[in-house]
C-alpha cells in the first residue's frame, strides 16, 4: 500500500501474473479455412506438438476460445462469420493473421478482385502476422511465442483498427 | 431474369470462333461436336441412355457470342465427347438440362453467376460459390471488380439478413414440428469452410443442403488475368492435399496443347512424387476420418507417417505442402541420390506401418458400426453426377484415370485399380487403404527402376511468351480424390481465354444431398458420411 491508498506494487504483479497464466494457457478456435488450416493441424499433431506451449487445446466453441488463427484466405462470403465468431469469443482475446492471405490477400490479391479481403485485419483487429504461403509449423509457434510475450509485455492491438477507423 | 443481365456488344468484325477440336492426341477429345441450343436436351438424354455421364459444364465467352461446352465421358472405355452448344450473338440463353441431369444442376448454377447466362427450366437458378446479391459476373472478359471488398460486404450482410427473415417468418407461418440445424461454416467435421443445411425431424435428418462458396478465391479469373506461367503456383493451392498431382494436371493440358515432350528422367521423378503426395493425401484423410468419428489416436500416427512424405518431397520442391514443382516440359529441379535412397527406406517402412493401421482400425467394431451400411452410394448417382477417384471406385466401378487415359509413363508400371462393391462410408476407407498399397507398388517400380542420368526438364521446354495455339483442350488426371481437369480455351495469345478446373470435390458435393436425405440418418451420421468422402473445400469452391 501507497501513502495515496492504491495498492501500487502489489496490483501491479497480480495483473502480471494473469497475463502470465493467459500466455501460457492460449486456447485456439478450431477453425481451418484454407491451405494454412493443414499446417495448423500438422502443427498441433505429433511432429510439432503444440501442446508443449500451452496453445494445443483447440476449441470448437468460439466462447472456449482465446485465440482466433486465421488460417487461410478470408473470402467475401466469409467474413460475416469471422467477424461473428470474433464477436463471440469473451475478452481477452487474440488474433493470429496466419500465412499470406489472411495478412494482406496472399497470392490471391490482384487489381479488381472480387472474392476475397485483402486481409483479416480488414474486420478484425490483429496482433500477430505470420508470413508464409503456408507459414511452416515452426512459424506458427514462433507467431504464438510471440503472441505470448505481447501478452506479458501488454503490447498488444487495440480495439481501434482500420476497421473501426 | 435475363433483361436483368446486361447486354454484351459485340465488336463490329467479330473473329470466327476457335474451331472444333480434333483428335484426342492433341486436344483431349475423342469428337467435337457443334449444336445449336435447342438440341441439348436431346443430347443429354442420348448420352445419359448410353452411359455417359456429365464431365463438366464450361461456358466460354468469344467476342461475338458465348459457347457452353458440355464434356461427356464413359467409365467402360474412355470416349470423351464434346458438345459446344453456340448461343446467337446477343443471346443469354440455353435451355436447362437439370431436369433430365442432376449433375447439372450446380454447374449450370456457376455458370449462370460466373457469366450471367440463363439456363431456361432450371429449378433454382440462384448464387451457388458467390455470397446472394452478388450484382456482377465475375468470368466475364475484362471483369474487374470496383469498389470496396467491405461495402459489398455490408450490402451482402443486408441481403441475407432480409433472406433469413424471410424464411423465418415462413417457418412461423406453418408452425412446423420440423426445423432447420446450421452446421458450419465453422465446424470442426466440417474440413473447412462447408455449410450444411439439416432439416431435421427431431433427432432425424430430413434433407441436407450443402450451401458452399465459401471458400472461393476466384481461380479461374486469375488463371484468365495471367499468362500460362503464371497460373504454376495456383493449382496445388486448389487441392492442398495433392497438389503435386494437381501441378500435373495444369502443366500436362499446355504440354498437350504444345505438344511438348517430357525426358524419360523427369516422368519418374513426377511418377514418384505425386504418388507419395497420393500416401500423404490420404494420410490425412485417414487422420481426420477417424478423428470425426470420434478416435484421437490414428490422427496423430497419420500425421507422423505423413511428415517423413513431406519431409522427402519438401526435399526436392521446397514446398510442404502448396508445391510449384512443375513446368512445361518437366520439373523446376532435379532430385537427388537421397531422394531415390530415403523414399525407398519410407516404403519399407510404411508397408509395414500400413499392417498397423489395418490392424487398429479395419478390425475395430465401433468404427463397422459407424460406417458400413451408411451413406451408400449406388452407381446411379455416381453416373449421374459425374463422381470419379475413390467415391466412385467403392461403387465397384473400376475407373482410374491413370488406367483409363494414362498419362505420363504410368502404363509402364504394374497397379491394380481397388475396389469395393458396397459403395457405403467402410467401403470407401477401404478403398484408399488399398490406394496407398497400389500408390506403394508403384513406388518401388519406380524407384528400382529410376534412370541413373537425364534431363529433368526439356531442353525444347519454353520459358518466356508462351503462346498456346488457338483451340480448345482437355487434359485430366487422377488426383487423390477423383479426376481433375482442366478444360482450357485459347485464341491464340499469351493469356488464356478460358481456363476451367474440373475438380472431383464439386462433383461429389453437389451429389451429397441425393444419398444423405431421406435416410433417417441422424446428425453424427452425417459427420461419418462427409468425413469419409474426403473432400477439400477449396477444390470444390475454388
Amino acid at each position: 500500500m501507497t501513502k495515496d491508498g492504491a495498492l501500487g506494487m502489489s496490483f501491479h504483479k497480480l495483473n502480471d501474473l494473469v497475463d502470465q497464466a493467459r500466455a501460457q494457457s492460449l486456447w485456439p478456435l478450431t477453425f481451418g479455412l484454407h491451405c494454412c488450416a493443414i499446417e495448423m493441424m500438422a502443427a498441433s499433431a505429433s511432429r510439432y506438438d503444440l501442446d508443449r506451449f500451452g496453445a494445443g487445446v483447440f476449441r470448437p466453441s468460439p466462447r472456449q476460445a482465446d485465440v482466433m488463427i486465421v488460417a487461410g484466405t478470408v473470402s467475401r462470403k466469409m467474413a460475416p462469420a469471422i467477424k461473428t465468431l470474433y464477436d463471440q469469443m469473451p475478452a481477452p482475446k487474440y488474433v493470429i493473421a496466419m500465412g499470406g492471405c489472411a495478412s494482406a490477400g496472399g497470392p490471391y490479391q490482384y487489381e479488381g478482385q472480387y472474392a476475397i479481403l485483402e486481409g483479416v485485419d480488414r474486420i478484425v483487429p490483429v496482433d500477430i502476422y505470420i508470413p508464409g504461403c503456408p507459414p511452416r509449423p515452426e512459424a506458427l509457434i514462433q507467431g504464438i511465442l510471440q503472441l505470448q510475450e505481447k501478452i506479458r509485455k501488454k503490447e498488444l492491438a487495440k480495439q481501434s483498427t482500420r476497421a473501426n477507423a | 431474369m435475363p433483361d436483368e443481365i446486361p447486354v454484351l456488344k459485340p465488336p463490329i468484325t467479330a473473329p470466327p470462333a476457335v474451331p472444333p477440336p480434333a483428335g484426342y492426341e492433341k486436344t483431349g477429345f475423342h469428337t467435337a461436336i457443334d449444336i445449336s441450343p435447342e438440341k441439348i436436351v436431346d443430347v443429354v438424354q442420348k448420352m445419359k441412355a448410353a452411359g455417359f455421364f456429365l464431365e463438366t459444364l464450361s461456358p466460354v465467352e468469344h467476342p461475338d457470342h458465348f459457347q457452353i461446352s458440355y464434356l461427356f465421358n464413359r467409365w467402360e472405355k474412355p470416349d470423351r465427347q464434346l458438345y459446344r452448344v453456340h448461343l446467337p450473338p446477343g443471346s443469354f440463353t440455353c435451355p436447362s438440362v437439370t431436369a433430365h441431369l442432376g449433375g447439372a444442376d450446380w454447374q449450370e448454377r456457376e455458370a449462370f453467376e460466373m457469366f450471367g447466362l440463363h439456363f431456361d427450366g432450371h429449378p433454382n437458378l440462384k448464387h451457388l460459390l458467390l455470397p446472394e446479391g452478388t450484382d456482377f459476373f465475375p468470368l466475364r472478359k475484362g471483369f474487374k471488380f470496383e469498389g470496396d471488398s467491405l461495402e459489398g460486404l455490408k450490402k451482402q450482410e443486408a441481403v441475407q439478413d432480409a433472406l433469413h427473415a424471410k424464411e423465418d417468418r415462413e417457418a412461423l407461418g406453418k408452425n412446423v414440428k420440423d426445423y432447420f440445424i446450421n452446421m458450419g461454416p465453422q465446424h470442426p467435421s466440417t474440413h473447412g469452410v462447408l455449410r450444411l443445411l439439416l432439416h431435421m425431424d427431431g433427432e432425424r435428418v430430413l434433407n441436407v443442403e450443402p450451401v458452399v462458396g465459401y471458400a472461393h478465391r476466384a481461380d479461374e479469373r486469375i488463371g484468365m488475368n495471367n499468362n500460362w506461367q503464371q497460373f504454376y503456383p495456383y493449382p496445388a493451392r486448389v487441392d492442398y492435399l495433392g497438389g503435386m498431382i494437381y501441378n500435373w494436371g495444369y502443366v500436362g493440358t499446355v504440354e498437350k496443347a504444345l505438344g511438348i515432350e517430357v525426358p524419360e528422367r523427369a516422368q519418374y521423378i513426377r511418377i514418384a512424387v505425386c504418388e507419395l503426395n497420393r500416401i500423404a493425401s490420404h494420410l490425412l484423410w485417414l487422420g481426420t476420418f477417424l478423428l470425426d468419428l470420434g478416435s484421437f489416436t490414428p490422427f496423430l500416427l497419420s500425421m507422423d507417417d505423413r511428415e517423413k512424405i513431406l519431409d522427402i518431397i519438401e526435399r526436392v520442391s521446397g514446398e510442404r505442402i502448396t508445391y510449384v514443382y512443375f513446368r512445361f516440359g518437366g520439373l523446376a529441379r532435379d532430385v537427388d541420390d537421397e531422394f531415390v535412397e530415403g523414399s525407398k527406406k519410407f516404403v519399407k517402412e510404411f508397408r509395414k506401418k500400413l499392417k498397423d493401421y489395418e490392424t487398429l482400425i479395419t478390425k475395430n467394431v465401433i468404427f463397422k458400426n459407424r460406417t458400413q451400411g451408411v451413406g451408400i452410394i449406388t452407381r446411379e448417382i455416381a453416373n449421374e453426377y459425374g463422381l470419379t477417384g475413390p467415391n466412385l471406385r467403392s461403387t465397384g466401378i473400376s475407373y482410374d484415370m491413370r488406367k483409363a487415359e494414362p498419362y505420363g509413363i504410368y502404363s509402364q508400371f504394374q497397379f491394380d485399380i481397388p475396389t469395393d462393391t458396397a459403395g457405403d462410408s467402410f467401403g470407401r476407407y477401404l478403398v484408399r487403404m488399398r490406394e496407398m498399397e497400389q500408390s506403394l507398388r508403384i513406388l518401388e517400380q519406380v524407384l528400382n527402376q529410376f534412370p541413373k542420368g537425364g534431363e529433368y526438364i526439356s531442353p525444347k521446354a519454353p520459358s518466356r511468351n508462351i503462346k498456346v495455339p488457338r483451340g480448345e483442350y482437355y487434359f485430366a488426371v487422377e488426383g487423390a480424390r477423383g479426376q481433375f481437369g482442366t478444360h482450357a480455351v485459347s485464341d491464340g495469345g499469351e493469356i488464356p481465354q478460358r481456363l476451367k478446373l474440373n475438380t472431383p470435390s464439386f462433383h461429389t458435393m453437389s451429389s451429397f444431398a441425393s444419398f444423405t436425405g431421406g435416410h433417417n440418418y441422424q446428425t453424427s451420421d452425417i459427420v461419418a458420411i462427409l468425413g469419409s468422402l474426403d473432400i477439400v473445400v477449396p477444390d470444390m469452391d475454388r
